[in-house]
């Protein structure tokens, strides 16, 4: 699964001499949080809207709706953006992406593909992968064991599922609450929730969790 | 995994009293984009930065330093702040937690337990789990292929890389192009490239990236 897969697009973009107050509706419109900035086809910067929210006058001032005015139609998006945009190739794992996004503490970045941009991968898109990878949108029986750090471990667990009967729409590993244990979830269809429960304890796993 | 593992302990809360000026000055100081907002431990709403620069006044304002401060210190989070609350319980599976932030369109949520915030869950939270999941942090061999969406097919995969002395690190399965092919991606270590491709030939319809 790479960026280019489940990013966004086409792609939002606004201009250097945009005023501010047109971007906020847009993006409210558009229900976007952040939009690259492009100039002769080369993007120039980075916009969010905390960026154009920290620029914009708060109901809290007393100016006039005609003094705002006059002030706000003087600020445009090039006061505002970020300059350096951290960017991420089309053909880039996805987790990769998270990976950049949690180190950086950003909500999304532009998706590259040959210098141009193609895409936006955002914390959503990012949530809808997860939600994938655990077959959270699907019903069924969702289990969670605890195995040991060694060959063969999810081989055996998913091998004594199928044979049950089960179909496993789901499997997602993580590090367990023990050293040298992982979790992992699988998320079955096709059987009820005894047969999953006896379909693992016959592997002689712990089970964590199941639902 | 349920959400209790995997939510940030240190919950940030701001008193409805607070002035917006200093909420905003104490999330960007602890690096925070949301905090519940608590009186006499109960929880009356929930803040988020964009609410708090809603309601501050801009650079662009033309307001002297002693009208901001005297508008400003009138306008509390109270006045700023939603009432209406979206929370998750400490039991939830994470990737339902996920689903919320996805379909409400929220970068985080508190967590309580018995009425109680414990906790909160942010989209970084969630980045950290994906990577994990994926085996984004370890090294080892990224393999993504096409397969055909069959009862069976995620177990087969499994026991062939592991029979053929594969351990994973990661696995994932994800929506292929269409509603009869999906796409499953792991992380393996104890196993060549080469050899995946020879164990997996029969197995998979294509091998979209190895790495």
């Amino acid at each position: 699964m790479l960026v280019g897969e489940r990013m966004s697009h086409p792609v939002i973009t606004v201009t250097q001499e945009m005023p501010v107050h047109d971007v906020l509706a847009m993006f409210k419109k558009d229900n976007i949080r952040r939009a690259p900035v492009i100039k002769d086809g080369k993007m120039v910067g980075i916009v969010s809207d905390s960026d154009l929210l920290n620029a914009s006058p708060s109901l809290a001032t007393t100016l006039s709706v005609w003094e705002i005015n006059s002030l706000l139609s003087k600020i445009t998006v090039k006061h505002v953006m970020t300059k350096k945009v951290k960017t991420i190739e089309v053909d880039t794992p996805i987790e990769e992406a998270a990976r950049i996004m949690a180190d950086l503490k950003i909500g999304g970045m532009p998706v590259m593909h040959k210098g141009k941009i193609v895409g936006m991968i955002t914390a959503t898109d990012l949530f809808k992968v997860l939600l994938e990878l655990t077959g959270a949108r699907e019903k069924g029986v969702r289990a969670t064991i605890l195995i040991e750090d060694k060959l063969g471990e999810i081989a055996k667990v998913s091998k004594s599922i199928a044979e049950a009967g089960g179909n496993i729409i789901a499997v997602g590993m993580y590090a367990g609450p023990e050293v040298g244990k992982w979790g992992v979830i699988f998320k079955v269809l096709g059987i009820k929730k005894e047969a999953v429960k006896a379909a693992l304890e016959k592997t002689g796993k712990k089970l964590v969790d199941i639902r | 995994m349920l959400v209790g593992e995997r939510m940030s302990h240190r919950v940030i809360s701001v008193p409805p009293e607070m002035p917006v000026l200093e909420a905003l000055a104490m999330f960007r100081k602890s690096q925070i984009h949301r905090a519940p907002v608590m009186k006499d431990g109960k929880m009356l709403g929930i803040v988020s930065e964009v609410d708090l620069l809603n309601a501050s006044p801009s650079q662009v304002t033309t307001l002297s330093v002693w009208e901001i401060n005297h508008l400003m210190s009138k306008v509390t989070v109270k006045q700023v702040m939603s009432k209406k609350v979206i929370s998750t319980e400490i039991g939830t599976p994470i990737e339902e937690a996920a689903r919320i932030m996805v379909d409400a369109k929220i970068g985080g949520m508190p967590v309580t337990r018995s009425g109680k915030v414990i906790g909160m869950i942010t989209e970084t939270d969630l980045f950290k789990v994906f990577m994990e999941m994926m085996g984004a942090r370890e090294e080892g061999l990224r393999v993504s292929v096409l397969v055909e969406e069959k009862p069976g097919q995620i177990a087969r995969v499994s026991r062939l890389i592991s029979d053929a002395g594969g351990n994973f690190l990661g696995f994932g399965s994800f929506a292929g192009p269409d509603a009869s092919l999906m796409i499953i991606t792991f992380k393996v270590t104890g196993i060549k490239k080469d050899d995946v491709k020879k164990i997996l030939g029969k197995e998979v319809k294509k091998f979209l990236d190895i790495r």
